[in-house]
């Protein structure tokens, strides 16, 4: 007799026991374990997606393809990542001096003295795309009260990945006043 | 019955942890498996970017002879331009004499004669030019093969067995594993000289906007000299300053083929394929291709003292 009520109170311990360790070990553990898996895959596609940007023509072509983007954001959607904003900046940076750099947001100019051709140089240009966007846990929970990011809540994030800016040459079909060079593609 | 409900109780956690070890042990596979055929696209795409960029960098670099003997033009296709358009010109310039001769000092025999030569001269100058820039389209993407292959023949050794992840060598794609092309929109190096005022009428048609020949069309001379050809292609020019563009890598939207089939490349697309088998849990076979678009260096600028007349002493 005794075995059976010890029995029978396993089992009625064991549900709810089964329901708090699901609710507040299980589930936070996965909704947090998503969180690493989610941001790589975000890292990884915005990192492609810069080195693809990096090789276009002029910069406003890489605006436009920045712009344009569907397919990524799209496929981060489905991951659980949205995208809130995106930016393109230039960094320049002395080549044998890294901590004389500038970061130009485009489509701002690159200033004279940043350039290819410019004495002080030579210099690494790098196109950098930082992305806002929200990472949202494995089984998002609604509650009333404020949540907590990465469980409750998605989790606010931004990443910065960067791609050397490929053409370093000169657009010859700019217009230009007679005499003067050709502008440089990054500074059209 | 007691002893029944005993053994049945028991057995559930073990159930339990065998169902999530086995959920777990298949989301891993499938991680590593999806992990295994990202890392090798990207292994193959580097391959391809940089199998392309040393074919593209060769394109319009020195000639071999040129470099046993230590000289590094680096700019073979950009002085083939400039000599072809630069023929023309004298070719036009000696007919204008021949005729200007003819007019106007007819009874003299000796002009005559040397102007004859020198029409015949730059006309032979013109064929002969042809001849080797049909000759250089040969080299150059011979040059430009051989190296991508040999590359890829030492890439092709690296072949990557894990557990999880077989990657076979990377190899051509079959059909257009190497295509050579231009960047598209990209005219010539060659501009217009203002000088050459006997031109300016003829050059319409063959001259863009920016002041430079376009690439791809036969800008041919009208009169007797019609029948010569004189074909530029397409190459980013060089700078005032002298500043060469750099060997870079394009996008495919930016790649064409070159208009004629005998034009110049100066672009090099090379598509490469691998064998992936994925060995753990669902064993499956993929193949990956993956294309690198580089375009070669742009035209140097013209040495001043190169084009200028030089005056010889007697």
């Amino acid at each position: 007799m005794s075995t059976k009520r010890n029995n029978k109170g396993s089992l009625a311990e064991f549900g709810p026991a089964l329901l708090i360790f699901i609710v507040f070990v299980f589930v936070p553990l996965l909704d947090f374990g998503t969180l690493p898996i989610r941001y790589g895959i975000a890292y990884n596609g915005l990192n492609q997606f810069i080195h693809r940007v990096a090789m276009a023509e002029k910069m406003s072509d890489a605006e436009q393809m920045l712009r344009n983007e569907r397919s990524l954001i799209k496929f981060l959607m489905t991951c659980g990542v949205e995208v809130t904003q995106a930016r393109l900046d230039l960094r320049i940076v002395n080549k044998f001096n890294q901590e004389k750099q500038v970061v130009i947001p485009e489509p701002s100019p690159v200033p004279k003295e940043w350039q290819p051709d410019a004495p002080n140089g030579p210099f690494l240009y790098y196109l950098v795309l930082t992305t806002d966007m929200k990472i949202s846990p494995l089984f998002l929970m609604s509650v009333p009260w404020e949540g907590i990011p990465g469980l409750t809540s998605p989790c606010a994030v931004t990443i910065a990945t960067s791609a050397p800016w490929e053409n370093l040459g000169r657009d010859p079909n700019a217009q230009i006043s007679p005499g003067a060079d050709y502008p440089y593609y990054m500074n059209e | 019955m007691m002893k029944k409900s005993r053994r049945n109780n028991r057995g559930n956690m073990i159930i339990i942890v065998a169902v999530v070890l086995c959920l777990t042990a298949m989301a891993l596979i499938v991680g590593m498996s999806f992990g295994g055929l990202y890392f090798a696209q990207n292994i193959l795409q580097n391959y391809a970017n940089e199998l392309a960029l040393n074919g593209a960098t060769v394109l319009n670099g020195s000639d071999t002879a040129e470099l046993s003997q230590g000289i590094n033009t680096a700019n073979r296709e950009g002085q083939m331009n400039d000599m072809i358009m630069r023929t023309r010109e004298l070719v036009r310039d000696s007919r204008e004499n021949m005729d200007l001769t003819e007019q106007e000092i007819q009874n003299n025999a000796g002009f005559r004669s040397l102007s004859d030569q020198l029409l015949e001269e730059a006309t032979e100058s013109a064929k002969a030019m042809e001849v080797e820039r049909k000759r250089l389209k040969r080299v150059s993407e011979q040059e430009a093969t051989d190296l991508i292959k040999n590359r890829l023949a030492t890439i092709s050794k690296m072949n990557v067995k894990l557990p999880w992840i077989q990657m076979s060598s990377p190899r051509l794609f079959r059909l257009k594993g190497i295509v050579f092309g231009q960047v598209r929109g990209m005219h010539s190096n060659v501009e217009q000289l203002s000088e050459a005022n006997n031109l300016q009428r003829e050059d319409q048609n063959y001259v863009a906007a920016n002041k430079h020949y376009n690439a791809g069309t036969n800008a041919r001379l009208e009169g007797p000299e019609a029948n010569l050809d004189f074909k530029v292609s397409s190459l980013q020019p060089a700078s005032l300053t002298k500043e060469v563009a750099p060997a870079r890598l394009i996008l495919p939207s930016s790649f064409a083929l070159t208009k004629g089939a005998d034009d110049l490349s100066s672009a090099v697309q090379v598509s490469l394929i691998m064998d992936v088998r994925t060995t753990i849990g669902a064993v499956t076979d993929h193949q990956i291709m993956v294309r690198g678009i580089a375009t070669t260096t742009g035209a140097s600028a013209l040495r001043r003292d190169d084009s200028e007349f030089t005056t010889f002493e007697q």
